[in-house]
């Protein structure tokens, strides 16, 4: 190809000619006028003189919120909790292929977990076109203002997870609007993610504490989550009436336990098979039964609402009970046995009685 | 000191090159940009597409714009067209004067720079990789970003965002 060259611009500098030592003063003249000059900010860039430039690595220009450069990845501040949950809409819109995601796996079932085990963008190969930021349901990547990425280490660019973990306080300080935008449903499915996430898996590498704190959450509530309703049920309040219910509940099963468990006894050797622990059983579930409809009974008349409920299933318990009783009276037993049934029966039908009135 | 506004460098080029300038239709923002209000009317000098080396010609020549600063392209999806403008600044200093052309979506096909810039070259290159302006006469006009096989030119907005554009794609 032929490239037309010789088009040469002669600048006019207006000179004309000059006596011995004005050269000299002209040429002060003009280093004079460039020093002053420099006092002045220019800032339209349509004069020729003033200060047309910032010192740059100690100011910078500042950049407009939607700048974009090379893409980072998010993570709360909170929790540590990264964005990310691996969902690949980044990798597949990236039209260089420079961006590789390995989604993690929970170590104990083997299944696949909303959050990413290893993130790599190259970015010597990334044009920064932004399309990932703009494929992510999570808003979890975003385009990063930092443009100083010269380097003599080109291994270097190619920017693991750990490399690309940004605070989102570091996005709000660089684009706010864009991040107001997008937080509230981004926060929202972070928490979604957050909860099908176990032990301590897309919490970012580096934060330990954040990792620490984690694990002793999860720990306290494993901790705290089985005795939970076994401790709700005894500590309630009289007034309060769904432990009631549960309790009376409890009962009338541990008193169909007992009353199942006794026929199946009583068929092959029933006087041997009927031991007291049996009978003991019975007589204890039987007492659980009156204590519960005793403690319905007594529940104030402001819920009444409830109370029907409460009185099924006190009744429920005590005909369960005596049903118990009655199987376990059945069986040739010894005479304690005998006694013990009929007396949790009497007190089961009692306890009913009383509810009933 | 050179002052030529938008304004002035239309008029010298409606007397000069009779036929090169347009009038600049509005155009639709979607979504619309920040603070935008209404349909984006552009203030520069929209060319004629085929009279575009005529007119840069001109404002080097004739008005001393010699230096061509950038080239870049925006795609106006709703009104189907892109829109590639020339930067231009006189070595003196001041503002910079920018000459538009407008160029349909499909097939858009315009006139090289780069025999009279050669610094044109990597931008009209970019131009093509990215949004698939066709620059004739440039004597190099490869991909620069992507790598030559590669389908389709990503900074379009119609490029797909979402779901397996290469993987398998060949299958």
């Amino acid at each position: 190809m032929d490239i037309q060259r010789g088009n040469i611009i002669v600048m006019d500098r207006r000179r004309g000619t000059l006596r011995a030592g004005q050269g000299l003063l002209q040429g002060l003249k003009v280093v004079w006028d460039h020093w002053v000059g420099s006092f002045r900010k220019n800032d339209n860039f349509s004069q020729i003189h003033g200060t047309f430039t910032i010192e740059y690595p100690d100011e910078r220009m500042k950049l407009p919120q939607a700048y974009r450069n090379m893409p980072v990845l998010l993570y709360d501040d909170e929790t540590g909790q990264e964005l990310c949950t691996a969902c690949y809409q980044c990798a597949r819109a990236c039209p260089p292929e420079v961006i590789h995601i390995t989604q993690a796996k929970d170590p104990n079932t083997g299944k696949m977990v909303p959050a990413s085990l290893e993130f790599i963008i190259e970015y010597d190969a990334c044009m920064s076109c932004g399309l990932c930021a703009e494929a992510c349901p999570f808003d979890a990547i975003k385009m990063d203002h930092f443009y100083e990425l010269s380097t003599d280490n080109r291994m270097g660019l190619m920017q693991r997870k750990a490399d690309l973990n940004r605070p989102v306080s570091y996005y709000t300080s660089i684009a706010p609007d864009l991040w107001d935008e997008v937080k509230e449903g981004a926060m929202k499915k972070l928490q979604g993610s957050i909860k099908r996430r176990p032990d301590v898996i897309g919490i970012a590498g580096h934060l330990s504490e954040k990792i620490a704190a984690r694990r002793r959450q999860l720990a306290a509530e494993a901790a705290a989550s089985p005795p939970a309703p076994v401790a709700a049920a005894p500590a309630a309040p009289a007034g309060k009436l769904s432990p009631e219910e549960k309790a009376a509940k409890l009962a009338a099963m541990r008193a169909a336990k007992a009353g199942g468990a006794e026929p199946a006894a009583e068929a092959p050797a029933p006087a041997a098979e009927l031991s007291p622990a049996d009978a003991k059983a019975a007589k204890l579930a039987a007492i659980k039964a009156a204590n519960a409809a005793k403690k319905a009974a007594e529940s104030p008349a402001a819920e009444v609402p409830a109370a029907p409920l409460d009185e099924k299933a006190a009744k429920l318990a005590a005909i369960r009970a005596a049903n118990a009783a009655k199987a376990a009276a059945e069986a040739p037993a010894a005479p304690l046995d005998e006694k013990a049934a009929k007396l949790a029966a009497i007190r089961a039908a009692n306890a009913a009685k009383k509810k009933s009135e | 000191m050179p002052l030529l506004s938008a304004e002035e460098l239309r008029t010298r080029l409606g007397r000069d090159l009779p036929g090169a300038v347009l009038e600049a239709a509005p155009l639709q923002i979607v979504p619309p940009a920040h603070g935008s209000k209404g349909p984006f009317v552009t203030t520069d000098v929209l060319v004629e597409p085929t009279r575009l080396l005529d007119a840069a010609l001109y404002l080097r020549d004739q008005v001393g714009y010699t230096y061509l600063s950038d080239i870049a392209v925006v795609d106006y999806l709703t009104d189907n067209l892109l829109e590639v403008v020339y930067r231009f600044y006189h070595l003196d200093g001041g503002p910079s004067l920018a000459l538009k052309v407008r160029l349909p979506r499909e097939n858009p096909e315009l006139a090289s720079l780069t025999p009279h810039w050669p610094g044109a070259n990597f931008h009209e290159r970019e131009a093509y990789d990215l949004y698939g302006v066709v620059f004739t006469g440039h004597p190099f006009l490869r991909r620069i970003y992507m790598w030559d096989e590669f389908e389709g030119f990503p900074m379009r907005k119609d490029f797909p965002k979402q779901g397996d554009k290469y993987i398998g794609a060949e299958e």
